[in-house]
């Protein structure tokens, strides 16, 4: 089992962090939760193709945990030539519909497809990669899940439960998966909550959201539905999580001095293992440790 | 009047030539032609943010030209917090609805649009980026283009030219854009065409898809819609062009010596100035200069 953070970031565009987006390697199936915009760059930097991908999870479907999902369906499917199996998609309400917002014969990309099987030149295209028979347009597997349901894959386990964000007006998830090697806890965008809580419940690793510096919020509002540094401390040493990643982190507390101040107070909390995540960081199962001064 | 190429590469992922996209500016005008995945990414690497873009042009709709709208138009909306103006689109048929099935009600986005007006934990983002009263919605002006039609900005003049490349599933334009600093020409997709011989006459520099080495072609029907170098040659000798730009290349010849033999060959044919692309290389309207040895 391998995490890779793919985007650390938050909406507003940045180079050094993407937007939403985290890989989870589990046997043979290469597995995302959430694909923002930019992930999808890291993605290849983390040495992964679409092609590779097989189960996509989405939390909820706000563009900066969604909107690279179009280049990974429509590259999937292109560069795969019909030799690769469908894409396993999971994710709330909506998800189905924007599916084919994006595929289907109206949406966005409806001429291109078409296009893309009946021309000629494309035909030729896709024999050259090897896809042979009539080219057929992409089915990806679209599953809209409910709180508390549970995905059953190849040596993995993914629950999800419902976790206050913005509704009513999206549904979000937050997502806790299982493998004989060990437990991966994902909030999503959410506050602090107790199904976050019973989610990452003694899990190897928590990725928490952690937009911003508690105290500075400014709604109570605000605070329901996004964690501060303290939050996710709290909500971090309740569960019993082993190793916490703090992501999705605004600029406010990403710069000199302010990372280390938000990482003291959350070490006065929580005693785990504390991750300040980076785009491409790999967090290990167990603890970390100093190699040899040579190494 | 500054040119660079965001995207010099094919629908293949490859992380040193993104898919189709070039960027002009022009006085206080941010012009982009095609955004293709992965030409945003390279936009942010140019210093240029998804607000400072004014105005774009698709050649047509296949992904590898497309498919960062949806980035651009979401970037552009969110972080502009209703402070900068409406984007201006332009391109061909489907443009309108492939813009709906992204910000549509039912579009890919939908709800989340419905969420970030609505919701009050995006309210406070949106007055803490310097929104005011209500949020709107994007409202992006939309424009089809037909061949032939001309638009007029400030400082620079557009004429829209129709190509050969995957009709009749997707209609497919050439662009020129004439300023008083000089000419600029895109060929989109398209195959050797007397549209392009005419369109680029006497142009400063003209970008032509130059996909393959030319007697490499799969079928007949893949060169009326696609050029080879030897193709791109002639059109730029016959137009009478001074800079020519080689872009969106198969990997078939950006191989070492491939390289160079295509230059050799294309040189015999065209005597202008020849500039291999890659991504964020900057092309300048003037003949390139030998600089001072030890500048």
């Amino acid at each position: 089992m391998k995490i890779t953070l793919l985007g650390t970031g938050v909406p507003k565009p940045q180079l050094h962090r993407a937007s939403s987006g985290y890989m989870v390697e589990v046997g043979d199936d290469v597995i995302l939760f959430d694909q923002g915009p930019g992930t999808y760059h890291r993605m290849m930097e983390a040495g992964k193709r679409a092609v590779d991908i097989t189960h996509v999870f989405f939390s909820h479907l706000h563009y900066d945990h969604c909107l690279d999902y179009a280049r990974l369906l429509l590259t999937h499917w292109d560069q795969g030539a019909g030799k690769v199996p469908e894409l396993n998609i999971y994710g709330p309400p909506h998800t189905k519909r924007m599916t084919q917002a994006l595929i289907g014969r109206n949406g966005a990309f409806g001429p291109d497809l078409e296009a893309r099987v009946m021309a000629q030149g494309s035909i030729d295209v896709y024999q050259s990669r090897g896809g042979t028979g009539i080219r057929k347009k992409p089915k990806p597997k679209v599953a809209e899940i409910r709180s508390g349901q549970t995905i059953t894959g190849n040596g993995w386990k993914v629950t999800a439960r419902s976790v206050p964000h913005v509704q009513p007006y999206l549904v979000s998830y937050g997502f806790r998966m299982e493998t004989p090697e060990g437990v991966f806890a994902y909030s999503g965008d959410c506050g602090p909550c107790t199904a976050m809580v019973k989610l990452a419940q003694d899990a190897d690793v928590l990725v928490y959201m952690c937009p911003y510096y508690s105290g500075t919020e400014r709604s109570k509002e605000y605070a329901k539905g996004a964690a501060g540094h303290l939050e996710i401390a709290q909500m971090a040493k309740q569960a019993k999580a082993k190793s916490l990643v703090v992501t999705h982190v605004l600029p406010q507390i990403d710069k000199p001095g302010m990372r280390e101040k938000v990482l003291r107070e959350i070490g006065e909390i929580y005693k785990g293992n504390i991750y300040y995540g980076e785009d491409l960081m790999e967090i290990p199962i167990g603890n970390p440790a100093p190699k040899s001064h040579e190494k | 009047m500054k040119i660079t190429l965001l995207g010099t590469g094919t629908p293949a992922p490859s992380l040193k030539r993104m898919s189709s996209g070039y960027m002009v500016e022009v006085g206080d005008d941010l012009i982009l032609f095609d955004h293709g995945p992965g030409a945003h990414h390279r936009m942010l690497e140019a210093g240029k943010n998804a607000t400072d873009v004014t105005h774009v042009f698709f050649s047509h709709l296949h992904y590898d030209h497309c498919l960062d709208y949806m980035r651009l138009l979401m970037t552009h909306w969110d972080q502009g917090a209703g402070d900068i103006p409406e984007l201006k689109v332009y391109g061909p048929p489907h443009t309108k609805r492939m813009t709906q099935a992204i910000i549509g009600k039912n579009g890919v986005f939908g709800p989340d649009l419905e969420a970030r007006t609505k919701h009050q934990v995006s309210i406070d983002v949106y007055e803490s980026r310097g929104g005011k009263g209500q949020r709107q919605k994007p409202k992006p002006e939309v424009t089809e283009m037909r061949s032939g039609q001309v638009i007029k900005g400030n400082g620079w003049k557009l004429r829209v030219t129709s190509v050969p490349h995957v009709q009749p599933y997707l209609i497919s334009y050439g662009f020129r854009l004439d300023t008083d600093e000089g000419s600029f020409v895109y060929s989109g997709d398209c195959g050797p065409c007397n549209a392009m011989r005419k369109l680029a006459k006497g142009a400063d520099v003209m970008v032509y898809m130059t996909h393959y080495l030319s007697g490499t072609e799969p079928s007949k029907s893949f060169a009326k819609g696609v050029a080879g170098h030897m193709e791109v040659a002639e059109v730029g000798q016959t137009a009478g062009v001074k800079n020519l730009v080689v872009s969106h290349v198969l990997k078939q010849m950006d191989e070492p010596g491939l390289r160079e033999r295509v230059l050799r060959d294309m040189s015999k044919v065209y005597k202008g100035n020849l500039f291999f692309g890659e991504d964020l290389m900057e092309i300048p309207l003037a003949a390139p200069m030998a600089t001072d040895r030890e500048r």
